[in-house]
């Protein structure tokens, strides 16, 4: 091969057709996706992420929480998402519509997040876990994000925000702990945090010891009405 | 002489190699030498991410610090401040020698140099700042882009007249690579940039996007250079021709067939249909086919004069570089397949193998082309042979322990977390034994490249310091060179 362009025709028809196959098909199918009517309610899924979570998701994109956490639950039969807790379904491209941006992650060195709001949905857990990972999770690895925190000394009866802290990890006499706006947002961003809602092409399995699993809200557990084109 | 085609093209032609050398001064000092400063600063944040693994306490007080800036920052350095830059030095280098013709008008390029330092610089800070994207391997933000496409723009036109204005018309394989990988590039990052930067695609197809620029990044440009100085050097350094011309176009062939359609494979379990996931098994496995005959080829070529050839360092910088890329490539096979993916998917295996590619398949081969070309390009020996040695066996035995640390703990983490009998802590504390072999690892990585740097600095110095006084002396602010040397 001693040809200039046939070395970029070359060149030119290896990469049209990876950008044929892995970007404009995978965008044409991707793309008719949108909001959709679920349940008896007819409510529109995903829901519009609003007001503090959505600046949230801006917190968690900044500190770049996805270097650690996942936020994708598996299918039955690859890897043990479900059965961990992480999910009552896998997650679908649906589930990631709104999301600016996708924080799909890569690396499980603290736990998949995609249902966290509805494992752990009280906000004062993830205040203190935030401020002091270890007063919740002994042994934790996870950074202490201080930084999204004020300490302040007690005026009067004491803010209604303070966090409430066990021995430890409380601080000195006089001074509370109070949560920026950037930890309220991102509280509020991970405690919306659930993809459970059955859909067309993700139902949930009506399992019986699905019962007392927290992520499994009943009210949630509606079928979908109006199944995808596809 | 042998045939030109089975062979890098020696000093005999109308444009003196010096002459070409010459030519290439500036831009490639630029792209070398702050290619290593970048290198340095990679490996010091990679080295810090891994202690902030199983330290969590460790510089956690500051947001600018936190582990998901400093991964990012560290990983933003080592694949466009040394990764791209290395390469950009040799694509040039070589596509001058290979096509034995200069390099025109190199001032504007000595400007790309500067633009693509100051946009990486930018994006850098970005990332540290909190501006990053969130988006693996584009993660710098938006002002970052501009610089980088200004210098990017200014090599890929500088590297296509040069390959246009070549006096030798026969192609090398080197070249087929060299100018293959770099229209891969500027495809995929304008893409990448577009769908991800500018104007971002909706929901999970931003995944997809991302999930095939890096892929792009590692194997078809980064990649494509790293074969293409294993194709120009090995023969060169052992003065004998390539073993089979016919192999390597084979082998070249269906890497450009297979190689861009890997990416998705990246995306094993994600919440996607499951073909995009499959085209990239696929594809993935395929690979063995390119790199079965490269290999052999290269090997073929070696054969016999291995023992002698072990002495010259740069030739076992390269050597070390090709047996990476093939590690590299069987345990990314290995992995992408669905029944290991299930337990190593979301764990450090996969992070391994880039590491791998980044810093073996194509870092160690951009080491030793850095050594040929770095003393040919400045004038300048290298000003200490020890230091040389000790960048050697730092990055290879660093390199060797660290990606071992991180598969071992990514098995361990794998199939502990799925088991849910396990708690999630005692799993990922399992692990953590294995990562601390691998910071363990990153720090002699980090040795040898400050070896490096410091030989590099050391180079650098006294190819500028006279460099300088003429500049000086030529506006009149010093009397002469002599005088600066004496006081």
């Amino acid at each position: 091969m001693n040809s200039g362009p046939i070395l970029f025709l070359c060149a030119f028809l290896t990469m049209a057709a990876s950008f044929w196959g892995l970007i404009l098909k995978p965008y044409a199918q991707l793309a008719t996706e949108d909001l959709r009517q679920v349940g008896v309610s007819k409510r529109l899924y995903p829901n519009n992420t609003l007001g503090l979570a959505k600046a949230g998701a801006d917190v968690y994109r900044a500190h770049g929480c996805v270097e650690c956490h996942t936020q994708q639950v598996r299918p039955e039969g690859q890897g043990g998402d479900i059965a961990r807790g992480w999910g009552i379904r896998r997650t679908v491209a649906q589930d990631y519509l709104l999301e600016q941006p996708v924080q799909l992650g890569s690396l499980r060195v603290g736990p998949d997040l995609a249902n966290v709001g509805a494992r752990l949905p009280d906000a004062q857990w993830h205040y203190q876990h935030m401020y002091a990972p270890r007063s919740k999770v002994p042994e934790s690895t996870m950074p202490a994000y201080k930084f999204l925190f004020r300490k302040q000394p007690i005026t009067g009866a004491g803010s209604p925000d303070a966090l409430q802290f066990e021995d430890d990890f409380a601080p000195e006499e006089g001074f509370e702990i109070v949560p920026t706006e950037a930890a309220r947002a991102l509280v509020a961003y991970l405690t919306s945090r659930r993809a459970d809602l059955a859909l067309f092409e993700a139902p949930v399995p009506a399992s019986p010891d699905a019962e007392g699993d927290t992520n499994a809200a009943p009210a949630q557990a509606e079928s979908i009405t109006t199944p995808a084109a596809e | 002489m042998t045939d030109p085609t089975q062979n890098p093209p020696a000093a005999a032609s109308a444009v003196s190699t010096a002459a070409i050398d010459a030519s290439c001064r500036w831009p490639l000092m630029v792209f070398f030498g702050k290619g290593v400063g970048w290198l340095m600063i990679g490996s010091l944040l990679l080295l810090i991410s891994s202690i902030k693994m199983h330290g969590p306490g460790f510089l956690g007080d500051t947001a600018w610090l936190g582990l998901g800036r400093v991964k990012p920052a560290a990983m933003t350095a080592l694949a466009y401040g040394f990764g791209v830059q290395f390469a950009f030095g040799m694509l040039l280098w070589m596509l001058c020698r290979l096509g034995r013709v200069p390099l025109l008008n190199a001032p504007f390029l000595f400007l790309a140099g500067g633009a693509w330092n100051i946009g990486v610089f930018f994006g850098w800070l970005g990332i540290l700042g909190g501006a990053s994207t969130g988006h693996a391997y584009m993660e710098m933000p938006r002002a970052a882009w501009p610089f980088v496409f200004v210098a990017l723009g200014l090599v890929a036109l500088w590297g296509l007249l040069t390959f246009h204005n070549r006096s030798e018309r026969r192609l090398y394989v080197s070249q087929w690579y060299l100018v293959a990988g770099l229209f891969w590039f500027v495809w995929a990052v304008s893409v990448a940039a577009y769908l991800l930067v500018f104007q971002p695609v909706r929901g999970v197809m931003q995944a997809v996007v991302a999930a095939w620029f890096a892929h792009d990044l590692l194997h078809l440009w980064l990649g494509a250079v790293g074969l293409a100085a294993l194709h120009y050097f090995i023969p060169k350094l052992l003065g004998r021709p390539l073993y089979s011309r016919q192999l390597a176009l084979f082998g070249f062939w269906t890497y450009a067939f297979f190689a861009p359609w890997g990416g998705l494979a990246r995306l094993s379990g994600g919440p996607l249909p499951a073909w995009m996931i499959s085209s990239g098994i696929a594809s993935n496995a395929m690979m063995i086919l390119p790199l079965g005959c490269i290999a052999f080829n290269l090997y073929k070529t070696i054969e016999g004069d291995l023992k002698a050839a072990r002495e010259n360092i740069i030739f076992r910088f390269l050597f070390c570089g090709g047996v990476a890329l093939c590690a590299g490539w069987l345990l990314q096979i290995l992995l992408s397949f669905r029944t290991v993916s299930a337990t190593t998917a979301f764990t450090f295996a996969p992070m391994a193998v880039d590491h791998l590619f980044l810093l073996g398949a194509f870092g160690l081969v951009g080491f030793g082309a850095a050594y040929y070309i770095m003393p040919r390009v400045s004038g300048i020996d290298w000003p200490s042979a020890k230091l040389a040695d000790l960048h050697f066996l730092c990055s290879v035995g660093g390199l060797i322990l660290h990606v071992i640390g991180l598969l071992l703990a990514g098995w361990v983490q794998g199939a502990r977390i799925n088991n849910p009998e396990l708690d999630f802590m005692t799993a990922i504390k399992s692990s953590i034994p294995m990562v601390g072999l691998s910071t363990l690892a990153l720090l002699i990585f980090l040795a040898g490249q400050a070896a490096f740097f410091l030989n590099t600095q050391k180079l650098v110095c006294r190819w500028w310091s006279p460099v300088m006084r003429e500049c000086c002396a030529s506006v009149g602010l010093c009397r002469s060179g002599k005088v600066e040397v004496e006081s």
